[in-house]
């Protein structure tokens, strides 16, 4: 490797970190909390049956899901001034990212939902409980456990999405790489080094995912059982 | 206290409860028997409002002697009614159905904070005592998943009686459980019994229901065929069907 290229290799690297960590990371950690609190809501109009909104809960997520998300974005970001609504670069992007990945987290969320035995809600009635107390208290703690790996699986998915906030003028991880390959003539090494960063992030996703998994986990403080018969066993964790 | 009049719910075509009238007196330990699909089940279920009956009149009247009578259409009943008659009824589930994310006094403790908002060291008293009361005192920080079928029931059981129901139900309690752990649920709701508590008991195990219930129903095909006391229904029954029955159940 010539030394032209290592000196290259080693003053993009912030340059690109950079963008990637004040930019890249909140775009993406903004864009999901949006699509989250969506995902969540229409899978709950789905899964309490409410009349109309379940209707258009169902058309959203067939939309948002069925069509690309680059198109989504061209729309939002490059369409949408025509119509006289003028969205600025950054925000268009959360909300393009939030929008299409809330039609995808609501079916994790309506399925975690329903993979809630029945026998739950039944005896939540019985006790008092009236319907959203039973949802909030009961049927939602256990979804969102069964929703984790999911959830988590589409955010790290995200995070590589975002690079194509760069088509719609955002100044990004990926963008920043490209500006400097163009300059540089030195597209390989410079791309490499983006992947090379993305990688990083979502490796540290990952040990995040594995560490609030395993404090996910209903498990009492003594985790050694006795049996009614006398047995002890450890609990290997739920 | 509770009479239930003329019940009937049919599930698409199947008429599963042809018209029953049952009726329950405080204090007074019922055994409901029967073959599977003779709508044991169904009746407590609709009884409980767990299922919309197809009709059926419920009356209750508690303890104290002031008139006050509370009536419902078991059809017709608004959500507002059903949680009121469901307030003097507790249930136990053949699946016992505690609440996974919860703790076993976090189970018993569940409708006395949120339904009925208690102040949470009062509700934990509570708790304790029910616990303690069906010999779980120690298991109070276990989650469900951590405790033998044995345990979560009779945790269930502490999270019925916790609310102080009138009446409670009992759905095939010990159904779901292995012969070692049905003892110690039975014996439960043996102590319950002679506690003078009222229960409704559907159940399989026909030597309990001689020795607990002041009252035998034998049920088929979605009618009451007989009932009675325990000796006369078990060992001089007066019904061909009930006969029959017992003849294949032992």
């Amino acid at each position: 490797m010539s030394d032209r290229l290592v000196h290259i290799l080693l003053t993009s690297f912030t340059k690109i970190l950079i963008p990637g960590i004040k930019v890249t990371i909140p775009l993406t950690v903004l864009s999901f909390a949006v699509s989250l609190v969506l995902g969540l809501l229409l899978a709950l109009v789905q899964v309490a049956r409410i009349r109309v909104l379940k209707q258009v809960a169902f058309i959203y997520i067939w939309i948002f899901r069925g069509t690309p998300l680059i198109v989504q974005l061209f729309i939002i970001f490059f369409g949408l001034p025509s119509l006289g609504i003028m969205i600025e670069a950054f925000p268009a992007a959360i909300l393009a990212f939030g929008l299409n990945l809330a039609a995808y987290n609501a079916e994790v969320f309506r399925s975690a939902i329903e993979a809630i035995p029945a026998g739950q809600t039944e005896a939540a009635y019985m006790v008092g409980l009236s319907y959203p107390q039973a949802m909030w208290r009961i049927v939602l703690p256990q979804a969102f456990k069964i929703a984790f790996p999911s959830l988590f699986n589409n955010l790290i998915s995200l995070l590589k999405d975002t690079s194509l906030a760069s088509s719609i003028t955002v100044v990004e991880l990926f963008t920043s790489a490209q500006q400097i390959a163009a300059r540089t003539y030195e597209p390989f090494a410079l791309y490499c080094e983006a992947a090379l960063i993305y990688l990083v992030f979502s490796t540290v996703l990952t040990w995040l995912q594995s560490y609030l998994e395993g404090k996910l986990v209903w498990k009492s403080r003594d985790a050694r059982d006795v049996t009614a018969g006398g047995r002890t066993k450890s609990m290997v964790g739920l | 206290m509770l009479s239930v009049k003329d019940l009937h719910k049919s599930f698409g075509d199947d008429e599963i409860l042809r018209g029953i009238d049952i009726e329950i007196d405080k204090g007074e330990v019922i055994a409901v028997i029967g073959p599977s699909g003779s709508g044991k089940t169904t009746m407590l279920r609709c009884i409980s409002y767990l299922e919309k009956a197809d009709s059926g009149r419920m009356e209750f009247k508690c303890c104290d002697d002031k008139a006050q009578v509370e009536e419902y259409d078991m059809h017709h009943a608004t959500p507002a009614e059903i949680r009121r008659i469901r307030q003097h009824m507790g249930f136990v589930f053949q699946g016992f159905n505690l609440f996974q994310n919860k703790t076993a006094l976090g189970n018993v403790m569940e409708g006395l904070v949120t339904a009925r908002r208690m102040e949470k060291n009062k509700a934990e008293e509570i708790s304790r005592k029910m616990l303690g009361k069906v010999g779980l005192a120690e298991r109070a920080d276990y989650y469900p998943g951590e405790l033998s079928g044995g345990q979560q029931q009779r945790v269930a059981i502490a999270r019925a009686l916790a609310l102080g129901p009138d009446i409670m139900l009992f759905d095939e309690p010990t159904s779901a459980l292995d012969p070692e752990l049905t003892r110690e649920v039975l014996d439960t709701i043996r102590e319950l019994a002679s506690e003078g508590t009222t229960m409704l008991v559907v159940t399989h195990e026909m030597s309990f229901a001689r020795e607990v219930a002041g009252r035998v129903i034998f049920m088929e095909d979605g009618v009451i065929v007989e009932q009675g006391a325990p000796a006369q229904v078990f060992d001089s029954p007066s019904q061909e069907r009930t006969r029959e029955f017992l003849k294949r159940s032992t």
